[in-house]
């Protein structure tokens, strides 16, 4: 992480309606690293925008940001601009989790409603930092019951429900042990893609129920990259042109290497898509 | 000459293929997760090898050398 401080943190910031006192490097670091944190449990440029400016707010400074894919620039200074501070970080590359981005929004509310002070707030950050992901085999399961309900949404059967559930187990599985082991998540796509559709035209091949093609159709609905999209149109109507483009990108590539996968799985079957 | 239905072959090797995988994760799990440890390979005393019934036991058998007398 590379730093660069326009005036050095000498004097402590007056906080505002907070008891507490704390020096503008202080602040700086701690909502840069929240920055980081937020971005990269797949919270969008504007909601990270707003939470880091209500804080600085709270904590009786103003926050400018450039955010970029893979970094976050922070500019905090004093009201009048006697002091700046900046500083330049990555965000943090992790899976996305929904329950770590509402904890912190939480916490960017509780900053700014005074009822914790600058001290709490990063007590409780340190603390959300460290929430456990959801065990494995939980997400494994419930994943497996998801894909299999959407197989039944547009309109499978039992037969082609059982088959969705097995296909989608066994791909998801194999997803999660490729991903322990760092394997190129678009390789992860392609394999994983492969093998569902493969076990998923199972239903056809065997003659397991009426509706086979919906089966194959929905084995491999658990990769799509519904997030990346969805946060990429958000990023898109809110101006941040740059983060949009890049998860969109992002999120066509993961989506070719679930066509290629499901293509190939689909050639392999000799199962034609149209 | 049978014909090679090749859909059906690729679903048997996935299908195996993932049903070995999970199953031998699963063993290996069970097996760190029990505290019981299995030796195969070992060094035993003579009479554990091969026992006469009317030999003594393990227990009984001192190493004074008393028969050598």
């Amino acid at each position: 992480m590379m730093t660069s401080t326009d005036i050095t943190e000498s004097s402590p910031v007056p906080v505002g309606c907070l008891r507490c006192e704390a020096s503008l490097k202080e602040v700086s670091l701690f909502l840069a690293d929240y920055a980081a944190w937020l971005l990269g449990s797949g919270a969008t440029c504007i909601r990270l925008e707003r939470n880091v400016s209500r804080m600085a707010e709270a904590l009786g400074c103003e926050a400018v940001m450039t955010i970029l894919p893979r970094h976050i620039h922070l500019t905090t200074y004093t009201v009048g601009r006697g002091e700046s501070f900046t500083y330049i970080t990555a965000t943090w590359q992790m899976p996305i989790s929904f329950d770590i981005n509402t904890k912190l929004s939480s916490l960017s509310w509780e900053l700014a409603d005074s009822r914790i002070d600058f001290k709490e707030a990063r007590r409780k950050f340190e603390i959300i930092t460290r929430t456990p992901n959801e065990k494995p085999q939980t997400v494994l399961l419930l994943a497996s019951l998801a894909n299999a309900s959407f197989c039944r949404l547009f309109g499978g059967d039992w037969p082609a429900m059982a088959v969705v559930f097995m296909a989608t187990f066994a791909g998801f599985y194999l997803k999660q042990l490729m991903c322990a082991r760092k394997v190129d998540i678009r390789l992860v796509f392609i394999v994983c893609a492969f093998v569902s559709s493969v076990l998923g035209a199972g239903a056809g091949l065997f003659h397991l129920g009426s509706t086979p093609e919906i089966a194959v159709g929905t084995s491999v609905l658990y990769l799509v990259p519904g997030i990346p999209f969805l946060n990429s149109f958000s990023d898109l109507l809110a101006g941040h042109y740059i983060c949009s483009f890049s998860r969109l990108t992002h999120a066509v590539i993961l989506t070719c290497c679930l066509s290629i996968g499901l293509c190939a799985g689909l050639l392999t079957m000799n199962l034609g898509m149209f | 000459m049978i014909a090679l239905n090749i859909p059906l072959l690729a679903w048997i090797i996935v299908a195996c293929t993932m049903a070995a995988l999970i199953v031998t994760r699963l063993l290996v799990y069970a097996f760190r997760k029990s505290n019981h440890r299995i030796k195969f390979l070992g060094i035993a005393a003579e009479s554990e090898e091969l026992f006469v019934p009317g030999d003594r036991e393990l227990s009984d058998m001192d190493y004074s050398d008393d028969d050598l007398d």
